[in-house]
Order: C-alpha cells, then structure tokens, then sequence
C-alpha cells in the first residue's frame, strides 16, 4: 500500500514543482536554524552527563547567611571530617586548582593547565576512565604522585608509557619529583569539571599559610579555598544530611555559625549555578530558552507554510481521494496517505537540512559566542532529536490537511461541489497573520534590544566614557607608582591613577554594614579600592568634602569615601567627618556606574590601597591615543620588563560588558530574516497558486471592462489586510516579552511608537513584492486564453 | 439485493423544500441490467448515488443484500464498496498521477489483496481488455474510450456483485461507446448486476429493465 503512496507523491510533486520546491526550502532552511540551535541546547543539557554517578555526586557549598550569597570555597578539612562523621557519604574529596604548576620537559618547565590537587577518592566520584598499566586506586595518597590526561600524556612523554617515571615539577617555585602513577582518557569538553592533571592535595596548602602568615590551614576551619566533592550512599537523602549539618557546624565552626554548608547536585552545577560565586564554568539558562523559543517558532512558520500551501492545492489532490474512496478507501486509509506524504517530504528534506547545518556551523559558533562542536558522546542523541523533529514536522503539518481532505464527501468532490469557502479562506489568513505576528514580533524585538544596546552604551555613567584607557598592570605590581608618575609627564595626559578594577567593574565585594540610626538593620555595601587622584582621572565629581590627598599622610589608611546612595541607604546625615568601620569619611562622591545597567548603583564604600592595584587608568587629551600609545608601551618596558604590555580603551570595557545584548540583536535579526524568507516562500506560492485558480475569474472579469489595475489591487489589497492585522497583534505580543526582557535592567530605554511602525513597513514592503509578480502576471492574461478551455 | 422503499432526497432551504428523489420504491435483483432515464435534474445521478452508499437519503430505508443500509455505519459502508461495488463515471475520474497499471491495482490494494495474487488479477484484467501495452502509460496519454476501459476494469478488479455506470458513454463518440456497452452486456452476461445512467435512447436498450425518471418520480418502470 504504500508504495502506490509513495508513487503518488513523487508523481504528484513532479507535476507540482513549485509547490514542492517552496515546502521544501522552506522546510530545509527551517530544520536547519531549529538544527544548529538544537545542536547547542543539546550539548549545553548534556553537561555532566559523563559522570555515570551524577544522581549521587554532590557538591558541598558555602551559603552565607547574612549576604544571602552562596561560595563553592570550603576549607580543607571538610571532605575527611564529612567522610568521617557521615556513613551515607560514601566518598569525599577537596579540589583546588594548582596554579602556576609545570612539569620540567627537556630542560624546560612547561605550564600545565587546569591542574588540580585532590585526593584518590575524586577517582571513584567523577567517572574518569584509568588506561593503560595505571594503578587501580590510591592514585593520589602519595604526594609526589601524578596521574596525567592522555593529553598531556602524549606531550610530556610522547611515545612511552608514563606510568612509573619520574619527572621534576615546579609548585610554588620550588622543585619536587613527581613519579607517574596514572593516566586517563581525557575528560570531555562537556564536563564542568575538567583537570588536565592531578596532584595530591597537600600542594595547595603552602600558598595559602603563606598568604595568611600561617601554617594551620590543613586543619583550619576559616581558610575556605578548596571545593568540597562527595558521593552520597544509594540511600542516602540529601533533605536529611542537609538537616544534620546545623549540627555539624556547631561542632566544628562555631555556636552561631556565620554559613551554613549546604549540597548542589552535580546536575545542577552547569545551569543552575547563577548565584553560586566562583562556580567554574557557568551555562546560561535563559539563553537556551530563549534559543529553544526562537527554533520553535521558525519551525511553526515552516510548518504553516506546509498547511497553506497543501490546503491550497488540495483542490487538486480532491479528486483523486474522491476516486480512492470509491474504490474503497476509508477515511484512515486516505488519512495515513497524507500524513506519510508530508512525513515523507519532512525526511527527503533531512539531508539537504543537515548540509546546511553542517555549512553554515562554522558561523553560527561565531555567532553563539560559543564552539559549536558535534560532540561523539551526543551524536546519538542528535539523530533521535533531528528525526524526532523532522518526523514531527511532518506529522504537524500533515494533520490539518489529511483530516480536512479525508473528511470530505465522495460525492460533493466527484460533483465539483466542494465549497471553497470563507471558512478555509479564513482559516488560511489566519495562518498567514500568524507567519507575519512572529516575523513582526521578530523585528520590533530586534529594535528594542538594539535600542537598549545603544542606550547603555550612551547613558551618563558619572564618569567620562571617552579618551580613558585602563592599563593591565596584573598582580603584584609595586612598582605602580613610579609608573604613574612617569607616564604623567607626557602633555598627552591630563591625568592618571591606579585602581582595582576597570570600570565599570564586572566583579564586586561586598560588605554588611550597620545602619546608622538603625542599628539592627544591616545595609549590603559594595567596596571599591582606588589610589590617588582617581576621581579626577575618571571626571567624578564630589557633592561633599574632600578627594584622597597625598597632604594627609593618614588617608591611605583611615580614610573612606562613600557615595550618596550609601549615605541615604545608611541613614547618615553630615556624614564628612563620622566614622565607619575604624575609618573617617572625609567625602562624598556623586553617584555613579559602578556596574553595568543591568543593575542600581549600589551603595559604596571607596577606600585607598596601595596592593590591590592592578589598573592605571589614564585620562588624555582627546585624538591623542595614537602617539600615546607608544610612550605608554616604551615606559612600561623601562618600569616592567619582565611583564607583557596590555591595555583596553573604556569603550572596549563597555562595549564588551554589553556584547550579550550586541549579540542578541545579531541573532535575532538573522533569525528574523530566516522567519521572513520562510514566509514569504508560502505566501508567494500560495499567491500564484490563487492566481491561477483565479484565471477564469479575472477572464470574465476583463471581458466586462475590469482594468488591469484594479486587479492588481484587489489582489494587494486582502494582503495589506493581512499585513495590517498581524502588525497590530505583534504589538501586545512584544510588549509582553521585551518588558520582560527589559525588566532585567535597571535602567531602561523607552519603547518607541516607531518600532512598531518600522516593523509595518519592512514587513509590508516584503509582502507586497512577494505578492505583485504573480498579480500582474494575472492581471496581464488575456480573457480569451483563460476561457478557451471552459 | 437492492431494495429501496419509500426514498425520498431533498434539501431544504429557507422558505421551501426542494425534491430531488420522491418516494421512490424499487427492487432490482441479482443478475439484472438496470437503465435509469430521464431527463436532467430528474434524479438519476442521485438515485445511483444512494444505491451507490456515496450519497444518503433524506428519508426512506435502504437494503443492500438484506443489510439495512440506513442505519449502517460509515466503516460498513467501506467494507461494501472494497467487496461488493464498482463504479464507472461521466469523467472516467482515474488517478492522474497513476498509471493504467497503478490504476487497477488500486481497489485490489485497499482490499488488502496479497502482491502475488493483484499481480495475476491485474495481469488477467490487462490481457482481457488489451491493454497489456499500455499498463505503464497514464491516463493522459490514452484517448477517451481507452480511459473508460481502464476504469471499468478497475471497476471489476475486485470482483464486485454490484457495478454502476454514471452515464458512462457521455464522453465518447459513438462507436466507443457501443464499444463499451457491449463489454457492459457481457459483464452481465457473467452474472454481475449492473445499473446505468444515461441519455442514450439506443445504449439504454443494452439494459433488460428500463426505469424512466421524472421530477425525482418512477414514471415508468419496463422490462424488455
């Protein structure tokens, strides 16, 4: 039975080229957008997946009570006193990464890169596959030991099995052996956790006595440096072990323990992560809805392409289902013959799908701001997810068509009688405002959001946005000073200062501080540290008492300055003069920026340091940065030889602050264009397919005296009706999503009247084209052609 | 096998009822040769459609081999057209997009006929009406009398008891359609009942009965 199906349609889409030709562009090009953001949202689900025990691997988190804030730092300690004290936690592990650690290769010391200091338990937590003649277990008790990724492996000891040799590595500066014990596959790129090598944990512990001058940090309970894994029991119930930690934290942290530890599946740590600090690497959520969303709707419009246009021809296909049925066909017989008809064009069009998507991938990485890889662990979750959506395409599609024409009476269809009537020419308009709702939708959005971009790239920030660049002096720079001095006596300089962090700044610390009147009350303040002279390298102005001035020897120490938000959130009136925190405030700074828009201006406390600068910012005179640069980079040779030159202009920092939103325009006018290409593909078909059927009618029509124009017209004018409509229902439909794309700003651009109109015009203007070729080729038949054949 | 009794057909419209069939009463029995004629608008078509199962009556009882056709449902109704009736049509009405081949194997494939044995059914259908060379050809490409014997061997394919032509000459020239008359006669000569529509004084006398419709009444109902 169904090869006389699959004759019919191959039959039928031969002698309905154009037909064919427009379902399956449209349908190609549709599958291969929904593919390409499927292959993202795919990969970025899969996270973690690889870890076969992820149900049972959790991982131990900071929740600060007061900051309502959670930290993935933990001390050291925690995971041997968990394993100890609790018989459901099975295994447990501390990781820190190991920075600046390298292996001596031939004489040179080469840096390895994420490696991490752990114990032998993270072996039986993560699933990380041992090769070779590795050791089966207790890979890490020995603290030279070391266990390689393939990899690394292969670069260190090309050729030879690593396992047992000795090698030099650099921790801290100083040299150790290390001997081998290990080598596994290499963990996959969709995995947050990700080592290219392990070392026994102890490494981890000098850096940190040494930072704090102490050497108790293997027992301490303060130092929280270190992420705490652990595998629970098959039994075990993370509501109850959570419960049991208050006990935990008296014993070992305090009465009235400032955090609580509490648990986050491994499954969550990708995507649900947002408000963890230092969590490694991070998905974004929101951006694989709003992917998904955009996929769904270009395959609705593909979709609703198929439904017109197979409704619209299926005067055509009439006929035969009339013959089928009195040949004895039932209803479901006829049924299950559309619907794998249009399952069938779905899969023939799979493949010319696939090679889009494979072309075009390279691109859209581009424009994802991520590498869209085809990973070799998802592929079999690809093909079920393409073949799942393209078997679902065709069934969608198919369904209105199969039922309304299986539906149909033998005898009304072998009569002629079957009445085209309002209800499907209503059924189909509705169809096409639908197509033009989501493609109008799509433009005012893509306005919107450009709009927002411009506007936070534009907004009053409280500080100049234009002729200052930030010079990257790195960690632990002392020289900073003389550098700044220096570089101040170029004329091109109008004024420079070191700082902490560029601003506006994308990182932030925080402090409780008691309010002044109300003391219960705590008010979360921001910190920020600056050296001299910053406020007029940055054009900030003060509203109240003085800058940091080197004629008081006593500022870099007991002096602070807080901005006006600060002093009205603090409840502080005459603030110059009153202390905070041990400190005197000796002025007031006008609010400004310190993040991006997406956020209020917080309350600040801004005080001096001389060891946390890590960026000069240089204020010059405008259309000079050309010949600056130079001097800046020859100066930095003399102050710093032995550290790289690096610098971004303010509007870089802005710009890249702001590059998600530049982004989001990008994609979304791109996917606009694709929504609007897809659609007018069926509205063109569907025009010349009402063209034709119109022929005798427009025949008759100019045999009494109709002029070509008013044909065209009448043609154009049901469409502008059309056009009109769904402009002024993407309008609520916008509103409702942009506000609440908007909402996550704190400062916000106004939506303009204009957008809307904009979105009119372009999609009127593309209508209109689409429709004026076949309606003055339908104006232009000749009345005695079109009635020859009555 | 077909009894109507008290059929009427009629639409109704805002101030009036329009009759098409009016208490039409009619036996026809295995084996017979059926001519309906009269002129248009008398109901023929209709009357051939409610014997047919594509059409319903408005009113009245309808049995086809002793089976209550007016209270049967839309499923039963298939399960008579797969086994026991045949059509031929004014227009022919084959599938543009099959070939002569495809075209016959049709009914055979709604059946559910097995490959082997629509194979040898359309293969004897084929060398009956010589049309062994054209099997691959569609419709397009075959002439008018040509189409109507494809159609009626499609119609037979499937061995039914029942085969109705709707004025199936209308669209030939004379001598197809005596053509296609006598291949009609000797179908029945092999027991099939068949029920003819036409306008044809000189095809209608093929049949052994003829009924004469007018204003949707029997007017006359004749054997000869």
């Amino acid at each position: 039975m169904f090869r006389n199906f699959l004759k019919t349609v191959l039959r039928f889409l031969k002698h309905n080229k154009i037909f064919a030709g427009i379902n399956a562009l449209g349908l190609s090009i549709a599958l291969a957008a929904s593919f390409i953001i499927l292959l993202f949202v795919i990969n970025e689900l899969s996270y973690d997946h690889c870890h076969k025990n992820r149900d049972r691997i959790y991982r131990v988190n900071n929740y600060y009570v007061d900051f309502k804030n959670v930290m993935s730092g933990t001390p050291y300690v925690l995971a041997s006193t968990l394993k100890s004290e609790y018989p459901q936690i099975e295994k447990a592990a501390n990781t820190r990464f190991l920075r600046g650690f390298s292996l001596k290769v031939k004489n040179e010391y080469i840096g390895i890169p994420q490696a991490v200091a752990s114990t032998s338990d993270i072996f039986d937590i993560f699933t990380i596959h041992l090769l070779g003649s590795s050791r089966l277990s207790k890979l890490l008790d020995d603290p030279g030991s070391l266990v390689l990724s393939r990899s690394q492996a292969e670069k260190i000891f090309p050729g030879i099995d690593p396992v047992g040799k000795e090698i030099t590595g650099l921790v801290d500066g100083e040299e150790h052996i290390f001997t081998v014990t290990g080598v596994y596959e290499n963990i996959p790129v969709n995995s947050t956790f990700r080592p290219q090598c392990f070392v026994n944990g102890k490494w981890t512990l000098g850096s940190i006595n040494k930072t704090f001058k102490v050497n108790d940090t293997e027992t301490s309970w303060l130092r929280d440096f270190w992420n705490t894994w652990v595998l629970l029991s098959k039994e075990a119930k993370v509501p109850e072990l959570e419960k049991g930690f208050r006990a935990f934290e008296k014993k070992y942290l305090s009465e009235d323990p400032a955090h609580n530890y509490r648990l986050q599946n491994l499954s969550d740590i990708y995507l649900k992560s947002e408000n963890v600090a230092n969590s490694g690497i991070q998905g974004d959520i929101g951006k694989i809805r709003l992917f998904s969303a955009i996929a769904f709707l270009i395959i609705l419009v593909a979709a609703i392409n198929y439904i017109i246009l197979s409704t619209a021809v299926s005067s055509r296909r009439a006929k035969e289902i009339g013959i089928r049925k009195t040949n004895g066909a039932g209803a479901g017989n006829i049924r299950n013959q559309l619907l794998s008809e249009s399952i069938f064009l779905a899969v023939i069009v799979l493949p010319v799908a696939m090679l889009i998507m494979w072309l075009a991938l390279p691109y859209a990485g581009r424009l994802f701001q991520t590498k869209l890889t085809i990973l070799s662990s998802n592929i079999l979750t690809y093909i079920s997810v393409y073949l799942a959506l393209t078997v679902f395409i065709g069934i969608a599609s198919g369904i209105y068509a199969s039922y309304y024409l299986s539906g149909l009476k033998v005898i009304d269809i072998l009569r002629n009688a079957i009445h085209y009537g309002n209800k499907k020419q209503v059924f189909r308009s509705a169809l096409i405002i639908l197509q033009l709702v989501i493609f109008c939708s799509f433009v005012s959005s893509t306005f919107i959001i450009r709009s927002q971009y411009l506007y936070a790239l534009n907004k009053d920030t409280g500080y100049y946005t234009k002729d200052v660049l930030f010079v990257h002096l790195g960690r632990d720079f002392k020289g900073y000073s003389a550098y700044i001095n220096s570089i101040k006596s170029s004329p091109d300089v109008i004024m420079a200062a070191g700082m902490m962090d560029e601003l506006p700044m994308q990182g932030s610390m925080t402090m409780m501080v008691p309010h002044f009147v109300n003391k219960e009350s705590k008010v979360k303040v921001e910190g920020m540290a600056v050296d001299y002279n910053l406020f007029k390298t940055m054009g900030m102005t003060l509203v109240e008492g003085r800058d940091f001035s080197e004629e008081f020897g006593s500022d870099l120490t007991k002096s602070l300055v807080l901005n006006e938000t600060a002093v009205k959130q603090l409840g502080i009136e005459e603030p110059v003069g009153k202390g905070l925190g041990g400190k005197t405030i000796i002025g007031v700074v006008k609010d400004f920026n310190l993040h991006s828009i997406h956020s209020d201006i917080p309350p600040m406390s801004i005080d001096m340091t001389d060891q946390y600068i890590e960026e000069v910012a240089v204020h010059y005179k405008h259309g000079t940065l050309s010949h600056l640069l130079p001097f800046l980079k020859d100066e930095w040779k003399k102050a710093a030889p032995d550290r790289p030159f690096g610098y971004s202009t303010i509007e870089e920092v802005i710009s890249e602050i702001y590059s998600t939103e530049k982004n989001l325009t990008t994609i979304v006018t791109i996917f606009a264009i694709f929504t609007l290409l897809i659609a007018a593909f069926g509205l063109f078909g569907l025009t010349l397919f009402i063209a034709k059927t119109r022929t005798k009618e427009i025949g008759i029509r100019k045999i009494f005296g109709c002029s070509e124009r008013s044909i065209i017209y009448s043609f154009l004018k049901s469409n502008l009706i059309l056009v009109a409509i769904a402009a002024s229902v993407s309008v609520p439909v916008t509103l409702l999503f942009m506000t609440r794309w908007l909402s996550h700003f704190s400062n916000r651009t106004k939506i303009g009247w204009w957008i809307f109109a904009v979105s009119f015009l372009i999609s009127f203007f593309v209508v209109m084209l689409t429709v004026f070729f076949h309606s003055y080729r339908a104006s232009r038949i000749n009345p005695v052609d079109a009635l020859r054949y009555e | 096998m077909i009894s109507l009794r008290h059929i009427y057909k009629y639409y109704d419209s805002k101030f009036q009822r329009t009759f098409v069939l009016k208490d039409i009463d009619l036996e026809i029995s295995e084996g017979e040769f059926v001519t309906i004629m009269g002129p248009s608008g008398a109901g023929k078509s209709t009357l051939l459609n409610i014997v047919g199962m594509l059409d319903e009556p408005s009113e009245g009882e309808y049995y086809f081999l002793d089976q209550p056709v007016h209270k049967i449902n839309e499923k039963k109704k298939v399960e008579f057209h797969r086994n026991y009736v045949g059509f031929i049509f004014q227009a022919f009405h084959l599938i543009d997009e099959l070939t002569v081949y495809e075209n016959i194997e049709t009914p055979l494939v709604y059946k559910g006929m097995k490959v082997s044995l629509r194979k040898s059914v359309v293969a004897d259908m084929l060398d009956r009406f010589n049309m062994v060379a054209k099997k691959d050809l569609f419709p397009a490409q075959l002439s008018g009398g040509q189409q109507q014997l494809v159609a009626i061997a499609r119609a037979i394919a499937g061995k039914p008891k029942l085969l109705l032509a709707d004025e199936p000459t209308g669209n030939l020239h004379s001598d197809q359609g005596k053509q296609i008359m006598e291949l009609l006669k000797n179908l029945n000569n092999e027991g099939i009942t068949i029920i003819q529509v036409t306008h044809n004084e000189e095809f209608a006398k093929y049949g052994k009965r003829i009924i004469r419709l007018a204003d949707g009444m029997t007017s006359s109902d004749k054997t000869t």
